[in-house]
């Protein structure tokens, strides 16, 4: 949410927000796989989703949010 | 249903790890590994359910190789060593997502009452390690793997998972490890040690002694 509104003042763009969603998805994904953070995703495996699965919605999500808002909010600017 | 795992390799930074491990369990048995302390117990399970990929790992359903981590065929669950839940979801939640009946698990451990709607977080050590145990055994998979279920639990819980666990081996696949020793081997119908990185299957008892898992005239 915070990067939105930073998005938002700085330069409301959506391919600009979606891509930074990616990138910001992808670290979160790197730094997981690359810590001892990976032991909490044990948990969704035994719900059988895998890590690709469960980042793609969590970006997919995260993106649409994001579209949301900021289609929402240029009008208001 | 038989579950096979044969041909592992497993290298930890340079270290090999496991090696020759061959391990055989089945519905209506449940299979036991001891070990000492870093001979691959966690790893081994954790190649098991698709979670940790090994250098060659060789998977068997009913004498049919699996390709994919087994996770993803949804037939598996995995208790593993340290905290399996989300902290900030209620046990609610968590009984919901993992399809598990809130009312039978009242039956067994009456006083988690009052703690439907609380948070994982909220719950003490013990009290998380009991529910995450009863989640996985009672999840309604084929195959589970508990890692080390007794840790952390009251005397009393651990004669009650005992329990479930001689219920559930009548449907399930269940495979374990724990330091404890005397609980795994009383609740194993098939027992392996894992030693020097490859498994041996354990007919006698005083096998444990032999390879040096136990002391000497522990069990004579």
């Amino acid at each position: 949410m915070t990067l939105n509104i930073i998005l938002l003042y700085t330069y409301p763009s959506i391919p600009l927000a979606i891509t930074t969603k990616l990138f910001l998805t992808l670290l979160i994904w790197f730094f997981m796989k690359e810590t001892t953070a990976k032991k909490s995703l044990i948990f969704y495996k035994n719900l059988g989703l895998s890590n690709l699965k469960l980042f793609s919605a969590l970006f997919l999500m995260d993106a649409i949010l994001s579209t949301l808002v900021l289609i929402v909010m240029q009008e208001f600017l | 249903m038989t579950i096979e795992i044969d041909n592992v390799e497993l290298y930890i930074k340079n270290r090999i790890v496991l090696n020759g491990i061959y391990l055989k369990a089945e519905t209506g048995f449940v299979t036991g590994v001891l070990g000492r302390n870093g001979c691959g117990k966690t790893s081994l399970l954790s190649i098991l359910f698709g979670s940790l990929s090994s250098k060659y790992s060789l998977i068997r359903i009913d004498g049919r190789p699996i390709v994919n981590p087994l996770y993803q065929t949804n037939r598996i669950s995995f208790l593993p060593q340290h905290g399996l839940l989300p902290k900030h979801i209620t046990l609610k939640k968590a009984f919901q997502l993992l399809k598990v009946n809130w009312k039978e698990f009242e039956t067994h451990f009456e006083t988690f009452l009052p703690l439907y709607q609380h948070k994982v977080a909220s719950l003490s050590g013990g009290e998380q390690r009991v529910v995450e145990t009863y989640l996985i055994l009672k999840s309604k998979k084929d195959i589970v793997l508990l890692d080390e279920p007794f840790s952390h639990i009251a005397p009393l819980y651990i004669e009650k998972i005992k329990q479930l666990i001689a219920i559930e081996k009548n449907r399930k696949i269940i495979i374990l490890t724990d330091h404890f020793y005397h609980d795994v081997i009383e609740v194993s119908d098939t027992l392996y040690l894992l030693h020097n990185g490859q498994s041996k299957l354990i007919k006698n008892i005083i096998d444990l002694e032999n390879y040096h898992y136990l002391k000497s005239g522990t069990w004579t």
